[in-house]
């Protein structure tokens, strides 16, 4: 693996350099006899009604090759601009786009422009995601309007605009929903933890979290506060790292703004935001400021468990030198989860958890414009979040109960908890901090014959840690029976060191152009003391798009993105087992208990290697009869997704009781254990009582450590269609499709040891064996999915710019999905299938799915440590034939799957005046719910989300 | 609108001179039940025979009564019923219980298999499984307080040494069946069996004696809970096994009274629990002694203890029916989808458990002429839970 991944990186850097020689060597000699002929481009731009010049507007050629931000004229002034033909794009804030196609071959001194207020009286406004134009890799975008028309409480609602997306069935902020991306609906793979989200360059990151590889949460990022998404679904620019499949890009406002204050409501959301760009004049920057206050329930009956999101963003933007872009930005967000009982129950209970978050970005841009480079950017970031999590229980128990603490292996006496009521206060302090910091240079040449090249490379460092004392309880006395402390603090940063390299060529090709984007990108992962190996690794991707004209072009990529383990997986937790070795009771309600303890041991796995993805897409973008039409194909292999993996070794320990006739009779006796033996002696009102020793019990202990799981298979294909509109009733259409194929059979080996069956000889023993399966994760008869899904949406969108009026109907179909479990190994069938009663083979295939199935052991362990293959003899053996699994059910691997489900959407944005605007929604507007059937289980069932409404208001002065 | 006044009046006289009492209204909703009842033996006559017609959702009882032939046919609105009897006939007792009929529209046929029910002398008592509430400590459930109490029925002295205690799959009786209903020629005893102790004379029980079995708890809850009860009592019997239940919340070290000698064996453990797993809501429990083998013989044939469908890992233990000393299906008084576990000649009936934590118990009746005639208390015993027993609003052994 190593050894490719080596071939691998020398084939890309290779590549890249060949490229890169070529094209630099095209473009100096064309440049060669131009030398020092280069042009400036001005000009002012004003608001179209009002004639009033426009300030901070960003006015970028050749795709962010040179810059410049308007001045308090509306002025702004490009120099040094060699000959070509370039694209121009101006935007600004609360403006329409505008983009055009220049050619320089001369100064340009009076390129006077004129913007749009973007408002819904205006032709061409976009309510649904649109492939970015001019990309080589898969990427949707989503503008303001499109934001505001969605009436988004939580970023996870966008996925319900993805080609084939649907509409999140309970949109409801009290559950952390992460983003998951061409995942097919499979978790598998770490799907949702592969799928990266920034904010303003901010990556948002888990890294640091001890709490698993859900994905990362995004509710309490604000949604009133941004400008525009886009969600990277294609291989991504080697600028990006540390992610698998896919990726969020927010960017939030900035410029100048009147103030902007948005009321929304819906059942079970209710959101208020403020905010406003304050221009400081004579070029001293702009000030953005936002504020943003969000209250959700899950239960309307019961409003004590909630969700607030209470955010705060403050940004400074200004340009110096006519160079020197700089932005700075401090967000914060108050709130988190409160869950508290109902007061009528008396109880006192609740849970409340932190979502706090502090975070500071800077970014400054240098446009050097000199032979060799032409801008450098550097970015840094640090980011806080105050995730602790209180609880409180009220508990009350009749007599005193055991609490075991130790963190040695041995006998010892457990602590009493209290009798009677008592709190229960726990608290997980988890405080994430991660910083970043990155310098990107970039060099961009261009020539008149169409030839251009951009040399990008960088270099990054980012770093992740805890800061939190992890759980504990207020009051160490009232701690749960097998607490142990696990202090975050402790644990060393992990810290990532990244460099890359990427060249993106364009030249044409006759009259269609070919552009080119291949990069490399090496990353180290660094963690003190640390004895993990094959840290660094080479990730190279490609793109390639020829546009054979404007109707039509074709595309594709492939590359490799690999995903940073998060500390949950960095630093498994270490466990114990508390085996109760003795007890008795005595009068006045007390009771002693001896607990054997052995810690779990935590065992790093030096051979665990990163997570892995292979992303391949191919695409075809055209425009038939002004028809838009975008159809991709793609495949993403993941490899070795992080999971758990579980070893067992024997151990034995001895078990300790009165004797019959033995009683204790003090209220107050004096209890003593031999750590190493077990033995209890007791001294009661001064005499001594030795417990009798009943019997020497073997079980199991279990070790868990970080492994790697089999690879994970998504292929799949998304369509969209952009019909034109039909003048007459200013309605387009839209059709939007996808659909899913995931594949993954994970046949490593899995310990499985049942902790409740007794021996099957000696009464009190526990059970003799481990079973070994090739199921990977948890133990069920099969080890493997496969799915299918086709999903399709059709939406019309009215669109009255003289009413300032936008419709949009959406109908949603999921038009098949279908799965069946799998079971694989060496080559053939793992399970096979058995009598209804018994376990006896019936020589089936299991995929009719008509009959029971089993599966057995592929090995187990004895009392000794001792692995044995588990043999035809053995499943005939009533010690060993229990380790044979057997389905729950005779289905488990039928066809399972629903057929085609329809809902409708409907969404009205309308616009009063210049200052007022309002939003209404109503998904599932005629309550559709059809059930449809289970082809399995034939059960039936209701998918299509429920009605919901909301509605917006939003208020400009 | 004369006209329309005319016509509205035209109308109700219409609808005046209608005869609506020549039909029954509601004719169209009935339809017949038809109960054909059957035993093995040959019985002469089955008239006057009473069957319970018992609605599942609304808890509405007829009683429909069989003639000569052992037909029993009775008019009911459609709905799902169970059917159950309990008579002597011939002078023996049949027990008979059919579970989930159809009634829809038209004629329904149903066949009832009696069974000659064989009593023992050992019965059980009360079954006190709901919990209560931690009143006045706090406002909130307790269930770690269950107990069973056995009682001899019978005129001789019995011992319990060896007896065995279990409860049937599902756990609930609104659980989902694993195979459709109750199987008939073994009881699924799920998660253990426990056994008492002792060398066969070590445990007596006189005739007209209790003894309890505490399930969970073998200590004194009343001490901090008055609604419920004192379990730790030198004469009480305990499930306790650290090694297979180890979980402290509901299997506490027993109470400094507890004889380790009273301490059940587990026989096998074929759960997962680390509790003992006994419904709060209804269990259908069963008190059990192996015959010409011992249980633990029994138990380590493989045929005897299969794997349970729909589970993957749990198993359970084929108790033969003639093992059985005595049984009791509790049905959950909050559900409409409760189904029988027990076959009819164990018990023909059930139990209804209105609701958990309400300190309530199951308690069997007392046959007060039976008592007054063999100067000790003798309970009622026809193997039909809802002939037996009664919600008591207490625990016997409350104070």
């Amino acid at each position: 693996m190593r050894l490719r991944g080596i071939i691998s990186a020398v084939f890309s850097v290779g590549f890249l350099l060949a490229c890169s020689t070529i094209s630099y060597a095209s473009v100096s000699c064309a440049n060669e006899y131009q030398k020092d002929k280069t042009y400036h481009l001005v000009g002012v731009l004003t608001e179209r009604n009002t004639g009033e010049p426009i300030v901070g507007a960003v006015v970028r050629i050749g795709e962010n090759y040179l810059w410049d931000v308007s001045d308090e004229n509306g002025r702004y002034f490009i120099d040094k601009i060699y000959p070509g033909t370039y694209k121009l794009e101006v935007s600004c804030l609360g403006y329409a786009k505008i983009t055009m196609n220049i050619t320089v071959d001369a100064t340009h001194d009076a390129l006077d422009l004129t913007l749009d207020e973007n408002s819904l009286a205006l032709e061409g406004v976009m309510v649904t995601a649109e492939q970015t134009k001019d990309g080589l890799n898969t990427s949707i975008s989503l503008g303001r309007n499109a934001l505001d028309h969605l009436q988004m409480s939580g970023m996870s609602d966008i996925s319900s605009l993805l080609p084939g997306g649907k509409t999140v069935k309970d949109p409801d902020l009290t559950k952390e929903n992460p983003l998951s991306l061409r995942s097919g609906g499979l978790a598998a793979g770490n799907a949702a933890f592969g799928t990266a989200v920034e904010v303003d360059g901010v990556r948002l990151n888990g890294n640091a979290s001890f709490g698993g590889m859900s994905g990362v949460g995004t509710r309490n990022v604000a949604v009133d506060n941004i400008e525009s998404v886009e969600i990277v679904t294609g291989v991504p620019s080697v600028e990006y790292g540390d992610l698998n499949s896919g990726m969020l890009k927010i960017h939030t406002r900035k410029g100048r703004t009147p103030v902007n204050v948005v009321l929304s409501v819906n059942p079970r959301t209710l959101s208020a935001s403020l905010s406003k760009g304050f221009d400081l004049h004579n070029n001293r920057g702009i000030i953005n400021a936002s504020g943003e206050y969000v209250r959700a329930t899950n239960n309307l009956a019961s409003p004590y468990t909630s969700y607030t999101r209470g955010n705060f963003s403050v940004g400074y933007s200004n340009t110096f030198l006519k160079a020197l872009h700089f932005e700075a930005g401090f967000t914060g967000n108050i709130g988190g989860m409160n869950s508290k009982d109902d007061p009528d129950a008396m109880k006192g209970e609740f849970e409340k958890d932190r979502d706090n978050l502090y975070r500071f970005n800077t970014t400054v841009s240098w446009l050097v414009n000199r032979p060799g480079i032409t801008s450098l950017k550097f970015t840094g970031s640090v980011s806080y979040n105050d995730k602790k999590s209180s609880q409180r229980k009220s508990i009350a128990e009749a007599v005193t109960k055991p609490a075991a603490w130790s963190q040695s292996e041995g006998y010892f006496l457990a602590a009493n908890l209290p009798a009677g009521q008592y709190f229960q206060d726990y608290v997980d302090d988890s405080k994430e901090v991660t910083a970043s910091a990155s310098l990107k240079y970039n060099w961009y040449m261009n020539t008149q014959n169409g030839l251009s090249n951009n040399l990008k490379a960088g270099v990054q460092w980012n770093t992740s840690g805890n800061e939190g004392r992890g759980g504990y309880y207020l009051d160490p006395a009232t701690a749960a029976h097998g607490y142990r402390p696990q202090v975050y603090a402790d644990y060393p940063y992990m810290h990532n060191t990244s460099v890359y390299l990427e060249d993106e060529l364009k030249f044409p090709v006759g009259r269609t152009k070919v552009e080119l984007i291949a990069g490399v990108r090496y990353e180290n992962l660094y963690v003190k003391g640390s004895s993990y190996k094959g840290t660094n690794s080479f990730s190279p991707r490609f793109n390639l798009k020829w546009t054979f004209s404007d109707a039509v072009a074709i595309r594709g990529g492939w590359g490799i993105t690999e995903k940073m383990p998060s500390f949950y997986i960095l630093y498994p937790k270490q466990d114990y087992r508390d085996i109760l070795s003795a007890q008795f009771s005595y009068p006045g309600g007390g009771s002693a208990y001896v607990f054997y303890t052995q810690p779990f041991k935590m065992e790093y796995n030096p051979e665990l290697k990163w997570q892995r993805n292979q992303n391949a897409e191919i695409a075809v973008d055209a425009t038939v009869w002004k028809t838009r039409i975008s159809l991709v194909g793609f495949y993403n292999l993941t490899k070795n997704p992080y999971k758990y993996a579980i070893r067992y070794a024997p151990f034995s320990y001895n078990y300790y009781a009165l004797a019959s006739g033995q009683t204790i009779s003090s209220e107050n006796p004096t209890v003593m254990v031999d750590r190493n033996t077990g033995a209890v002696s007791v001294i009661d009102n001064g005499k001594a009582v030795n417990l009798e020793k009943k019997y020497t019990n073997t079980t199991f202990v279990k070790y868990n450590y970080q492994s790697n799981g089999a690879p994970v298979h998504r292929a799949g294909a998304e369509l969209i269609v952009d019909f034109p509109e039909i003048k007459p009733i200013r309605t387009s259409f839209r059709l939007d499709a996808s659909y899913a194929y995931t594949y993954y059979v994970d046949d490593t080996e899995r310990a499985y040891y049942s902790d409740g069956w007794s021996h099957t000889k000696d009464p009190n023993l526990s059970y003799q064996y481990v079973g070994i399966y090739a199921v990977g994760g948890d133990l069920k008869v099969f080890n493997g999915r496969e799915t299918h899904s086709m999903d399709a949406n059709l939406t019309a969108i009215t669109h009255i710019p003289s009413a300032r009026l936008i419709i949009t109907c959406r109908l949603e179909m999921s038009l098949f999905s279908l799965s069946r479990n799998l079971s694989r190994y060496n080559g053939g069938d793992y399970a096979y299938t058995v009598t209804d009663e018994g376990l006896t083979p019936t020589n089936g295939n299991i995929y009719d799915g008509n009959s029971y199935t089993a599966i057995r052991p592929i090995k187990y362990m004895d009392t000794d440590g001792n692995i044995h293959p588990f043999t035809e003899f053995d499943a005939a053996n009533p010690d060993l034939d229990r380790l044979i699994v057997k389905s729950g059910n005779a289905y488990t691997f039928a066809q399972d799957g629903y057929g085609a489900y329809f809902s409708a959407n409907l969404s009205v944005t309308k616009e009063i005046g210049d200052h007022v605007s309002l939003s209404f929604f109503a998904n599932n507007f005629t309550n559709s719910r059809m059930a449809v059937t289970s082809k399995a289980t034939g059960v039936s069932a209701v998918l299509t989300p429920k009605f919901y409404y909301g509605l917006t208001c939003r208020l400009k002065f | 609108m004369k006209r329309l006044i005319s016509i509205i009046f035209c109308l109700w006289a219409f609808a005046s001179c209608t005869d609506i009492g020549s039909r029954d209204p509601y004719a169209d909703g009935l339809s017949r039940l038809n109960i054909e009842l059957s035993a093995e033996n040959e019985i002469e006559s089955y008239a006057g025979t009473e069957v319970k017609v018992a609605n599942v959702k609304n808890s509405a009882e007829l009683v429909a009564v069989a003639d000569e032939d052992g037909i029993a046919s009775i008019v009911l609105t459609g709905g799902v019923y169970r059917l159950s009897l309990s008579s002597i006939i011939g002078g023996l007792r049949y027990n008979a219980s059919v579970d989930k009929v159809y009634v829809g529209s038209g004629e329904t046929n149903v066949r009832m298999n009696l069974t000659e029910v064989v009593t023992r002398d050992l019965v059980i008592k009360e079954i006190y499984c709901g919990g209560c509430t931690k009143r006045p400590v706090q406002e909130d459930k307790y269930n770690a307080d269950v107990y069973l109490m056995v009682h001899n029925n019978g005129d001789s002295v019995t011992y319990l040494d060896g007896l065995c205690l279990g409860t049937l799959a599902p756990y609930n009786s609104n659980g989902a069946n694993p195979w459709g209903k109750a199987p008939e020629d073994y009881c699924p005893v799920i998660q253990a069996v426990w056994q008492i102790g002792g060398d066969g004379r070590a445990f007596p029980l006189a005739p007209g004696e209790d003894a309890v079995i505490v399930v969970y708890g073998a200590i004194d809850h009343s001490s901090q809970f008055p609604e419920s009860v004192n379990l730790n009592n030198e004469d009480y019997f305990v499930c306790y096994n650290a090694t297979y239940f180890w979980n402290t919340a509901l299997h506490p070290a027993p109470g400094n009274k507890i004889k380790p000698e009273r301490i059940l064996d587990v026989v096998i453990k074929t759960g997962q629990a680390n509790a003992y797993t006994f419904s709060y809501s209804s269990p259908a429990v069963i008190i059990f002694r192996a015959k010409d083998t011992t249980i633990q013989e029994f138990v380590s044939s493989a045929e005897n203890v299969i794997q349970m469908p729909g589970s993957a890992v749990d198993r359970v233990v084929k108790v033969p029916f003639e093992w059985v000393e005595d049984a009791v299906e509790v049905f959950n008084g909050q559900s409409t989808g409760n189904r029988k576990r027990l076959v009819p000649s164990l018990d023909g009936g059930y139990v209804t458990l209105s609701n958990t934590q309400l300190g309530h118990s199951l308690v069997r009746r007392r046959d007060e002429e039976a008592s007054a005639e063999r100067g000790y208390e003798v309970l009622m015993d026809t193997n039909n839970s809802s002939n037996d027993f009664y919600e008591s609003d207490r625990q016997l052994l409350h104070k």
